[in-house]
């Protein structure tokens, strides 16, 4: 066993038990540690004063009066018998948003692949547009895209603070105010990127119109001067044909 | 050394070194086990809750390599809280002597 595995080791025992603060005590040990060995003394020897890591933080509880997570239910039969039922309701409940996450991210990222798809039918229909048509429907795309992500990011998050509020205080949960300002941010960027979309796509249909107009219609002149010809091909069409 | 008599003694040994000087853990431990005979183990965890209940306080020295130590030191409290443990100490060992004076002269 190496210093970083003891201590992590530490770590993990003294988790066992209610303390207000296992890093501090790690730390301290981490001095300690490393003050033996550079002393010269090898880790066999550290252990052999400190003691395994089950046995360091068993006399750590002791000399400081923390009591194991499970002592502590044993000295509180009532409440942690409602709490027990609490806890497998809420694993239970847990159970269920996991799964119903995982075949919802599954069914997501599918439709974010097909999506993908477009893009490349975009790609292909390079020709067929203007470059800055096409540049704008990208970005569209790419901004609708990125909304999804941090559609999902925020949705991510949204469960992980349901977890949080339900899970039972004994496991290792990530922070709550943490979890709370990426759901927010992912929310904010999503907006973002909504309007982005909004914005070239419209431009990009606008700009496609006026493509179209530009370069395909003809505008009024044009027209009656078209009709006229033909008129007129039709009429001297038809009397030569029938003077020939 | 008896580990009941031990247990007692090593966490006025310890204030009493560390009125001395200040030291870091390692430094204290050793001396503790080869004078006392305590595993040193014991006196980190002594340091320690001294430390918490605000008789010592521990500071960081860098060492010559740039190392840093966590160095001990009394705080206040603990000079206060040492002479009234030296007050006892004296108190007992005082009757303790006794205590023979008393036996010997009730035999006679």
């Amino acid at each position: 066993m190496n210093k970083y595995q003891y201590l992590e080791n530490l770590f993990n025992e003294l988790q066992k038990y209610q303390l207000d603060s296992v890093e501090k005590h790690v730390n301290e040990y981490e001095y300690i540690v490393n003050d033996m060995l550079e002393a010269g003394e090898t880790m066999d020897a550290v252990i052999e004063k400190l003691g395994m890591p089950s046995v360091l933080a068993a006399s750590i509880a002791e000399e400081f009066g923390y009591e194991t997570k499970d002592q502590n239910q044993f000295q509180e039969p009532i409440i942690n018998k409602n709490k027990s039922y609490n806890k497998q309701a809420s694993d239970v409940v847990i159970k269920i948003i996991n799964i119903l996450f995982i075949i919802g991210s599954a069914i997501y990222f599918v439709s974010l692949a097909s999506s993908l798809l477009l893009i490349l039918v975009i790609l292909l229909a390079f020709p067929l547009f203007g470059a800055g048509t096409i540049t704008l429907f990208l970005l569209a795309f790419v901004a609708v895209i990125t909304f999804f992500i941090s559609l999902y990011i925020l949705a991510l998050n949204l469960k992980r603070l349901l977890i949080i509020k339900l899970q039972a205080s004994d496991k290792p949960q990530p922070k709550f105010l943490t979890t709370f300002i990426v759901a927010c941010s992912s929310l904010v960027l999503g907006f973002i990127f909504t309007v982005i979309a909004m914005l070239a796509g419209g431009t990009a249909i606008i700009s496609e119109v006026d493509l179209f107009d530009n370069n395909n219609m003809m505008n009024g002149y044009q027209m009656d001067m078209w009709e006229n010809d033909n008129n007129m091909m039709n009429d001297q069409g038809l009397e030569q044909f029938f003077n020939n | 050394m008896n580990t009941q008599l031990k247990k007692g003694t090593l966490e006025l040994a310890v204030l009493k070194y560390l009125d001395a000087e200040d030291n870091y853990g390692y430094e204290i431990g050793k001396l503790m086990a080869s004078e006392i005979d305590v595993k040193e183990g014991t006196t980190y965890l002594i340091l320690q809750r001294l430390e918490k209940s605000g008789i010592l306080e521990s500071y960081l020295k860098s060492e010559d390599n740039s190392k840093k130590r966590k160095y001990y030191k009394l705080t206040t409290d603990g000079k206060i809280y040492l002479k009234d443990l030296l007050i006892e100490w004296n108190k007992l060992s005082q009757f303790i002597e006794q205590c023979g004076t008393v036996t010997k002269e009730n035999n006679e």
